[in-house]
């Protein structure tokens, strides 16, 4: 899809539409703070006006904090505010999905499956109507894939751009620091192919990759240095907090998080499920339920394992690797880092597998023909099942008979 | 020349620019005495007046106490660092615990895991602010100017003595010493400057 026109222009637009609607609706039902919000409020607006970290989450990098505190001051300091920058970022990410898909599969089928399944993702959702900083990250993230890919096809301009969403996505959160790397060496190497090995070209890349990014991650500590800090206080933190990082043991979080803790090694292949139950009138009951995308993500590993057959037997493009390397590098990352990682963090793997998962189904159903309906149907299963959790995950009142079987799965407090 | 080449040369100027700012931004954001002035005081907690008096800002603190003093909501002796902390008084902090109770102090840090230990000292991050816990023997030099602060109690006088040699030879600068509790025997007042003003 090499620019959107007519019919996918229009699908963009109702997919974002669409998008934007299933995580707003009903956010406002609860003006309190839920969940972690009473920690990221307080954390932006410490950070924002004294520059200051909170003795919580000081080892997080900031972007997160000025987003909310824009976000406050543009929405005002109620549950818009505190969400609307997930609501925002979780919409743009299922069109930056179907954008990206365009770009690594022919034709649009694929780009539809994939956006499909980020759009009715159960925890994508949940957590675009939060303060979670993880949406923020991977709308970023893949506004930096989406222009690298753009980068590699053409245009200049878009690697500049791709540094610029590079260093916001890891001044957010630092899940795609190896992916970042992966961007980088696939440029070079993409451009390398394209315009023959030319030092002006790879230092274009690497400035705009490597450079534009520090300098992004260096402006959001701005509030920070202004209490007087330098760089090599800036070096101290860090390392304090890669040290913070390998000291943070399970019991120092939340007791829910605590007592349905799933390793990263499950969250491909079974299904997950733990959450609140809120009794209300009659047979009608509310929940809050966090659970993997099953039984799509269930998916993920086999796709994955095609797409990197076919790479292995046909020397695919370069796009399709990126897709695997930017997978792997950030899922052996959760599974190798001592800490606890929790299901929240696997969003930053869930656009990647809708994106594989898609691409293998479109690949694999393409020799049967009747490409519509194999299309359709897949996307219809996608829309009945993501339908069926919605009301799950956005505490609308729901008849219990009908999600018990579901939600005796899991856990429900 | 080629367009990345130029593309390239105004991304490394502009970088370049950021990470001078970003360097030189901080640095300027630090207040100091306007001459070196050094304090003896009754108790601890006053420190935070004559720091704010002066208007100090943004500074590395040298903490000579059994305890770091920054426990929100608790009596003033012992929650002044936190509302310099909070003021932006101090913006790092090395907490030196006197060498008779740094077996307890490890006892305590090493089964925190709010610490890290490193290199014979134990470092956490305490409000967004790094705080480094160790023996006086553990100083290393400090390229920096800092506020220090002294309660003098549970401290032996070879201990002082030693704090004395290292402001004495410039091991570490010091625009605003504060003393307070026991004050040693011998040379050390003068050595250090605390003969120049006595509050007390």
């Amino acid at each position: 899809m090499h620019a959107l026109t007519g019919n996918s222009r229009r699908l963009a637009l109702a997919l974002l539409v669409i998008a934007l609607i299933l995580r707003m609706w009903g956010v406002g039902d609860f003006s309190s703070f839920q969940g972690d919000d009473r920690e990221f409020v307080p954390k932006a607006k410490l950070y924002m006006e004294q520059g200051q970290f909170t003795n919580a989450l000081w080892y997080h990098p900031p972007l997160g904090s000025i987003l909310l505190y824009a976000s406050i001051a543009v929405f005002g300091d109620n549950v818009y505010g505190w969400r609307m920058t997930n609501l925002l970022l979780g919409a743009l990410s299922v069109l930056l999905v179907f954008l990206i898909g365009g770009e690594l599969f022919k034709g649009l089928d694929a780009a539809l499956l994939a956006a499909l399944l980020l759009l009715f993702d159960p925890l994508h959702i949940l957590l675009s109507r939060t303060t979670f900083e993880e949406v923020q990250a991977v709308a970023f993230f893949l506004a930096a894939v989406y222009t690298v890919l753009r980068y590699l096809r053409g245009a200049l301009v878009w690697a500049p751009i791709a540094g610029v969403f590079l260093g916001m996505s890891i001044a957010t959160k630092w899940y795609y620091a190896p992916a970042a790397l992966i961007l980088v060496v696939a440029s070079l190497a993409g451009k390398g192919k394209a315009q023959g090995r030319s030092l002006s070209t790879a230092s274009f890349t690497i400035a705009s990759l490597v450079l534009i990014p520090l300098c992004v991650y260096l402006l959001v500590f701005l509030p920070w240095f202004g209490r007087g800090y330098d760089l090599s206080d800036l070096l101290t933190i860090h390392v304090n907090a890669l040290g913070k990082s390998q000291a943070l043991y399970l019991d120092r979080f939340s007791s829910l998080l605590a007592a349905d803790f799933v390793p990263p090694s499950s969250w491909f292949v079974r299904p997950i499920l733990f959450g609140f139950r809120i009794p209300a009138e009659g047979s009608m009951t509310q929940y809050v339920v966090f659970m993997n995308n099953m039984p799509w993500l269930l998916l993920t590993l086999p796709a994955l394992l095609v797409l990197a057959w076919g790479l292995y037997r046909n020397r695919g493009p370069l796009p399709i690797a990126l897709l695997l390397a930017v997978f792997v590098s950030t899922y052996v990352q959760f599974l190798i880092v001592q800490r606890p990682i929790f299901l929240y963090s696997s969003l930053a793997l869930v656009p990647f597998a809708a994106l594989a998962i898609a691409g293998v189904y479109v690949q694999m159903t393409a020799g049967i023909g009747r490409r519509n309906l194999t299309v359709g149907w897949a996307a219809g299963a996608v829309t009945i099942v993501g339908l069926y959790l919605y009301p799950l995950i956005t505490m609308k009142h729901v008849p219990e008979a009908m999600y018990h079987p579901l939600l005796s799965l899991g856990r429900m407090y | 020349m080629r367009k990345e080449t130029l593309y390239t040369i105004c991304i490394t100027l502009l970088c370049t620019g950021v990470v001078i700012f970003a360097a030189t931004y901080g640095k300027n954001a630090r207040s100091y005495a306007n001459s070196p002035q050094a304090h003896v005081i009754n108790e601890p907690h006053e420190a935070l007046q004559i720091w704010e008096r002066a208007g100090v800002r943004g500074r590395t603190l040298l903490l000579f106490d059994r305890h770091l003093n920054a426990d929100s909501g608790a009596p003033p002796n012992e929650s002044y660092v936190d509302s310099a902390i909070k003021k932006n008084v101090v913006r790092r902090i090395f907490h030196i615990v006197p060498g008779a109770a740094w077996q307890d102090v490890e006892r305590v840090l090493s089964g925190s895991d709010a610490f890290t230990f490193n290199n014979g000292v134990y470092r956490m991050v305490f409000q967004g602010v790094p705080v480094t816990v160790m023996r006086l023997q553990d100083i290393a030099p400090l390229a920096e100017t800092v506020l220090i602060a002294v309660n003098g109690s549970p401290y032996q006088d070879d201990e002082l003595r030693r704090l004395g040699d290292l402001i004495g030879q410039g091991v570490v600068r010091s625009d605003m010493i504060i003393w307070s509790g026991r004050l040693p025997a011998g040379p050390v007042m003068e050595r250090i400057g605390l003969h120049a003003r006595a509050d007390r």
